[in-house]
């Protein structure tokens, strides 16, 4: 595989010793044993990382540098003081930018890795392993002010760069935080991010949780996120993904006791030649959870959207209930959706439900605003947005709801309006 | 060989009541495939040259290709070489020995049809249906030939038109169902003895329903059989289908592929009601049903509609789909699929919309029950040049028992934004508010499942000629009383 191709010379620079170079090793040896996945895995079926597998993309364990005057300025203008920052440049953690953490947080390397992966993307987040990162919230705790990991890349130092970075986060019972992902590109250029984020819930925490993608657009950003949700936990989910030319998030969310509710949303706006891509696996593998999962999306230019929404109830989750729904605008005629909403039912006393749709701005609804003297050019844009941030106001903080609006404003300005 | 299983045991007829086997003289060939197997098929069949070609062509394509895995089923590997791809009665061996009347027939053979309810004589056609009636691997038989050659309706076996209409053979065969198109189809176009074929002339409204009946009777024979339906500018018809076969201990394979056609202004309804043997308690035996049915709206406002009731087969892999090519064409797909014991299903339908203004609807209702695995897989394309198309697709899912397992796999994937498509699934068991309130007016279990099932499925069963209706209804009454209580 290409992408192992630096190997050596980053294991050379980058020597690790105990659990670390064995998860290393795994991590090679499982993504060169599988290969990066084609359109033939039923997985990836509608998007292709070709692409990724060609750009020859090199670690940032290799080639690090210091951020210069203006991307720190950068880097600084995208911090939110509503939230504790805690700040990765190249995928490694930034301890001048970084604000303190709040009190019952702990940062801290880990002495444990996962012992398998869940595809050659996680492994190679495991081969090219510099630092992973474990943070723990202890049990009856509860942190006010959002957790922002923010990630950004930067290719200042010319080759194309790519980074892995990985945390894992174990909430305390009882406790409750809001922990955001963000990932944002400092030059439009091509760069390769690829993160796992582990979210462990432990009994009656409440967690929320938004996973932000606004690299440049020619990056490629996959990212993975695994959530284990103990009983009667609470999870709030946003997946919000405007940038990069190519990007996949994968989410796993394990319902591992009985009385959780899962909010689980997602919004993406893309335009140009973009591919978004979001593949879900909502696994009831106790039965009494409650899981209600919504992504909406517009694509414009010749943009293309992927949802693979998958809803497994196992055998014996009786009381499971389950709702799904994904749903698409299309801007532009050249625009692609394509959706693959699935359940697997293995167990009898469920509801289950799943939706779809695809289709256009409603004709009326631009008529009438129209009518009211707004212009095609505005009308077009006010209706769309309206459509996704219906999800954005479902998350229940309003620094949250704020924050992403603004995000979404970044994503609108660039919309072409020629049509 | 256990011909009266029907009356001996009441237990076992009322699982399967066509579980019978037939004991008739056959004219077999030796068991497996090969070039040679293909060439005997071809010459007992006394096809022409080019048809031998097109067989040939479709097997050496065959050995390529590898069995398809992604269905939701798990089956041992077939052994492709431990099935016999020919096996006729005796009498109706070769063309020139078919019996003249359809009274000459040996009278096991009829007496097999009374048995299933095909009444195959002629004083006894009274249902108003043409049936094609197709014994393992050849047809036997076509009724009410003269009212349908008055109105210029072709309707015969597929083995009699590539000798009498070979022009609209060699023009459709294949056209829709490529044999390259998968395994089974490739498969089946090398080894297919027959079938069905039907044209109707333009602007002709079919005087009556068509029907084939297929029936697998003897052992260790595969049956591969290809129906192609031509339905020619304004036409109307409405074909119906259905099959049984005898309760085996081993598997048997049915690989059929069904081709139609539509012209401009042409309407299909082609309704099936499949009853093949689903395997015992243990998951023993039972037909292995891998079909291919696909129709070709190829004119501008033609139809195409596809029924189904899957009640039957121990494994279905079944997707009839509409390719809506005709600028207004219109594809539907009306489904019930019943699993019960060990049976699996992996079933759905295909809307490819490529013309202009095209509209598909997808009303699928699986119901499952005991330990069987019941999935809906659908894809619905529309390509940029389907302007204006629009899909509602509707999949429910009924779960009976806590071992029973319900999937949904859609495939949505839109490339013209005047599109419109919702898919909408929900899976979930029977009520308990709607069998208390049943219950309390006197009902009892079996007959509450039995209606609240039925009202599940109205919106499917509406859709088939009335006879087919009342066969549905009771079809999954019989299955259902088994399976809950």
């Amino acid at each position: 595989m290409n992408l192992l191709s630096t190997y050596d010379r980053f294991s050379q620079s980058n020597p690790a010793q105990g659990a670390l170079a064995t998860f290393r090793q795994a991590g090679y040896d499982y993504a060169l044993n599988k290969g990066l996945p084609t359109r033939k895995d039923e997985d990836w079926h509608y998007t292709s990382v070709k692409a990724i597998g060609e750009a020859g993309f090199v670690s940032s364990g290799i080639t690090s540098f210091e951020p210069s005057h203006e991307t720190l300025l950068q880097i600084k203008a995208r911090l939110n003081s509503d939230f504790t920052n805690i700040v990765f440049f190249n995928g490694v953690l930034n301890k001048t930018l970084s604000a303190d953490l709040p009190a019952g947080v702990v940062l801290r390397e880990p002495d444990q890795y996962p012992a398998q992966f869940d595809d050659a993307f996680d492994a190679l987040n495991g081969a090219y392993l510099t630092k992973a990162l474990e943070v723990s919230i202890a049990k009856e705790t509860s942190v006010e002010k959002p957790v922002n990991f923010i990630f950004f890349t930067s290719n200042e130092g010319g080759t194309n760069l790519m980074v892995h970075p990985r945390i894992r986060l174990e909430v305390g019972a009882r406790s409750s935080v809001k922990v955001l992902e963000s990932h944002y590109g400092l030059q439009d250029t091509v760069y390769f991010v690829n993160s796992v984020f582990d979210l462990h819930i432990a009994d009656s925490a409440k967690v929320g949780y938004v996973r932000v993608q606004a690299e440049s657009e020619q990056a490629f950003n996959i990212g993975r996120t695994r959530i284990v949700v103990e009983k009667n936990a609470n999870l709030e989910s946003l997946a919000f993904a405007t940038g990069a030319a190519l990007s996949r998030h994968s989410l796993d969310v394990v319902l591992n006791g009985p009385g959780s509710n899962s909010e689980i949303l997602g919004v993406y706006a893309v335009r140009g030649s973009q591919h978004v891509d979001n593949t879900s696996l909502i696994d009831h593998h106790v039965g009494e959870c409650n899981t209600n999962q919504l992504y909406k999306g517009i694509l414009d230019g010749e943009s293309k959207a992927v949802f693979c929404g998958k809803v497994l109830i196992e055998k014996g989750a009786q009381k499971a209930n389950s709702a799904q729904l994904n749903n698409n605008l299309l801007l532009s005629t050249k625009a692609e959706a394509d959706s693959k909403p699935c359940l697997e039912i293995y167990a009898d006393d469920v509801k289950a439900a799943h939706g779809s749709t695809v289709g256009q701005l409603n004709r009326e609804e631009l008529f009438y605003l129209q009518s009211r003297a707004i212009a095609k050019e505005k009308a077009i844009p006010m209706l769309s947005y309206g459509f996704l941030s219906e999800v954005i106001y479902k998350i229940s903080d309003e620094n949250i709801q704020t924050w992403l609006s603004r995000h979404l404003d970044e994503a609108f300005s660039h919309l072409s309006l020629n049509r | 060989m256990d011909n009266n299983k029907n009356s001996n045991n009441p237990l076992e007829s009322y699982e399967y009541k066509y579980g019978f086997t037939t004991d008739i003289e056959t004219d077999q060939v030796a068991l497996g495939l090969n070039e040679d197997i293909i060439r005997l098929i071809s010459a007992k069949k006394n096809e022409p040259e080019w048809m031998l070609e097109y067989r040939l062509k479709a097997f050496r394509h065959w050995l390529t290709m590898v069995e398809p895995t992604w269905a939701h089923v798990s089956y041992p590997p077939v052994d492709f070489q431990a099935i016999r791809y020919y096996s006729a009665p005796k009498k109706a061996k070769d063309e020139a020995d078919k019996p003249k009347s359809l009274d000459d027939l040996d009278p096991e053979l009829i007496k097999t049809f009374e048995k299933l309810g095909i009444p195959l004589t002629e004083q006894k056609r009274i249902s108003g249906i043409a049936v094609d009636v197709v014994f393992d691997s050849v047809s036997v038989g076509t009724t009410h030939t003269e009212v349908l050659d008055k109105a210029g309706v072709i309707f015969c076996s597929i083995s009699e038109a590539i000798h009498k209409h070979p022009e609209l053979v060699k023009k459709y065969l294949g056209s829709v169902v490529p044999h390259t198109d998968n395994f089974y189809a490739a498969l089946n176009a090398a080894v297919f003895t027959d079938g069905s074929f039907c044209y109707i002339p333009k602007g002709v409204r079919c005087p009556i329903d068509l029907s084939t009946y297929f029936r697998i009777n003897a052992k260790d024979t595969g049956q591969f059989e290809r129906t192609l339906l031509v339905c020619d500018e304004g036409g109307y018809v409405n074909y119906l289908e259905g099959c049984t076969a005898p309760q085996r201990d081993e598997n048997q394979l049915h690989a059929a592929v069904v081709e139609l056609v539509a012209l401009d202004n042409a309407e299909i309804k082609y309704s099936t009601v499949q009853n093949w043997y689903t395997g015992d308690k243990e998951g023993r035996g039972g037909i292995y049903n891998f079909v291919t049915k696909r129709g070709k709206a190829l004119g501008k406002y033609s139809k195409i509609s596809w029924t189904q009731v899957e009640s039957g087969s121990a494994i279905t892999w079944k997707y009839p789909s509409c390719i809506l090519q005709g600028e207004g064409s219109e594809g539907a797909f009306y489904s019930v699929a019943l699993t019960h014991d060990l049976m699996q299903a992996d079933t759905g339908t295909k809307m490819i919309h490529i013309g202009k203004n095209t509209k598909s609807t997808i009303i699928s209702k699986g119901i499952s029950t005991d330990k069987s695995s019941n999935a809906y897989r659908g894809q619905v394309k529309i390509l940029p040049s389907a302007e204006n198309a629009r899909n509602y697709s509707q999949c429910d899912s009924m779960l009976v028992g806590d071992q029973s397992s319900a999937h949904t796999y859609p495939y949505i994937e839109v490339k013209n934004k005047t599109a419109t498509i919702e898919h909408e699934a929900t899976t979930s068991r029977i009520s308990e508010d709607q069998i208390f309130y049943l219950q309390s007016r006197g009902l009892d279990m079996e007959k509450t499942i039995s209606m609240l099932v039925n009202g599940f499925c109205k919106e499917v069963f509406k859709e088939l000629p009335l006879e087919f209706s009342v066969e549905a209804v009771k079809l999954i009454e019989m299955k259902l009383e088994n399976s809950v209580g």
